[in-house]
């Protein structure tokens, strides 16, 4: 009788062994998933500060300068580039040879710029005068100029 | 006497077992097969639910099944606001065809072109890259089965 028993619960174990794998095999995927989109969404909420905050420093205008972070994210090398002739904002993140980025075109009229930081780095977002119009721009200098 | 109730204990055991092995033999397929088809759903459902997430975030990358969506985020300037509005699944002896509409509230997202292409094609391929899914000249299977997905982009 106790044999019975413990065959029966065996059995029952392999079914639910069968189910559980699959389970764990799904989440195993949801993970990986969850982790570049972590990445992902980061970009995204910073692509969009970044855009905004460039439209603002335009609208204060001439001698501003705006003070940038990066989000926390590691190994993260931030490419963040202005192309005056096309208007767009392109920032481009590398985390562990894996590229995310996102192109945005700008409000605002822009300088043609490009830098690189890190996270835990800065830059600044400052307005600069070529000719007679009043162009956004971006830099690495230590107080905006 | 005792000999013989031992013998007849045995005998019993022996039904016993046999109904059990016998439950065993007609349960087993049935559930695993059953347990496939379930999978199969799971498995399409999540990597639909990926490309959808990942074209209404809109920031692109190279990561390899993600990239085959890139030219659909080459083209689109705003958040689609795609999602999933069905997912029906038939199933038959050897083969499990699956059919997803996703709804997006724009027309210019609708009528864009090989939009239903190129999910399918990511979804393919990741199915294949991460859920040990099988691609035989463009032909699924998964647990000995033929999987057909069909997917359609519709507005509202």
């Amino acid at each position: 009788m106790r044999a019975q028993i413990s065959l029966d619960l065996l059995f029952a174990f392999v079914l639910v062994t069968l189910t559980m794998l699959n389970l764990i095999y799904l989440s195993n995927s949801e993970i990986a998933h969850a982790e570049s989109f972590d990445v992902m969404a980061k970009v995204r909420v910073f692509s969009t500060e970044i855009v905004d905050h460039t439209a603002k420093v335009y609208a204060v205008g001439e001698g501003y300068s705006l003070k940038e972070e990066p989000p926390q994210i590691e190994g993260a090398e931030f490419n963040i580039t202005f192309n005056g002739a096309e208007n767009k904002i392109i920032v481009n993140v590398t985390v562990n040879g894996k590229s995310y980025w996102v192109v945005k075109n700008s409000t605002v009229p822009i300088a043609n710029a490009s830098i690189v930081v890190e996270s835990g780095g800065e830059f600044w977002i400052k307005t600069v005068k070529i000719g007679d119009m009043l162009y956004a721009n971006i830099t690495k200098g230590t107080n905006g100029n | 006497m005792r000999t013989s109730r031992r013998a007849q204990t045995a005998i019993e055991m022996v039904f016993i077992l046999s109904i059990i092995f016998i439950g065993l033999i007609l349960i087993v397929p049935s559930y695993v097969e059953n347990n496939t088809n379930v999978a199969i759903v799971g498995y399409v459902r999540s990597s639909v639910s990926k490309a959808v997430d990942y074209l209404n975030t809109g920031i692109m990358t190279n990561e390899e099944p993600y990239s085959y969506l890139n030219p659909i985020l080459a083209n689109i300037t705003e958040n689609p606001h795609l999602s999933i509005k069905s997912l029906t699944s038939e199933e038959t002896g050897s083969e499990v065809t699956i059919k997803v509409t996703l709804s997006t509230p724009f027309q210019s997202i609708e009528t864009l072109p090989s939009l239903a292409e190129n999910i399918t094609a990511f979804v393919k391929k990741d199915l294949v890259e991460n859920f040990r899914f099988t691609d035989n000249n463009g032909v699924l299977s998964y647990g000995g089965k033929t999987v057909n997905i069909e997917i359609d982009v519709v507005r509202g």
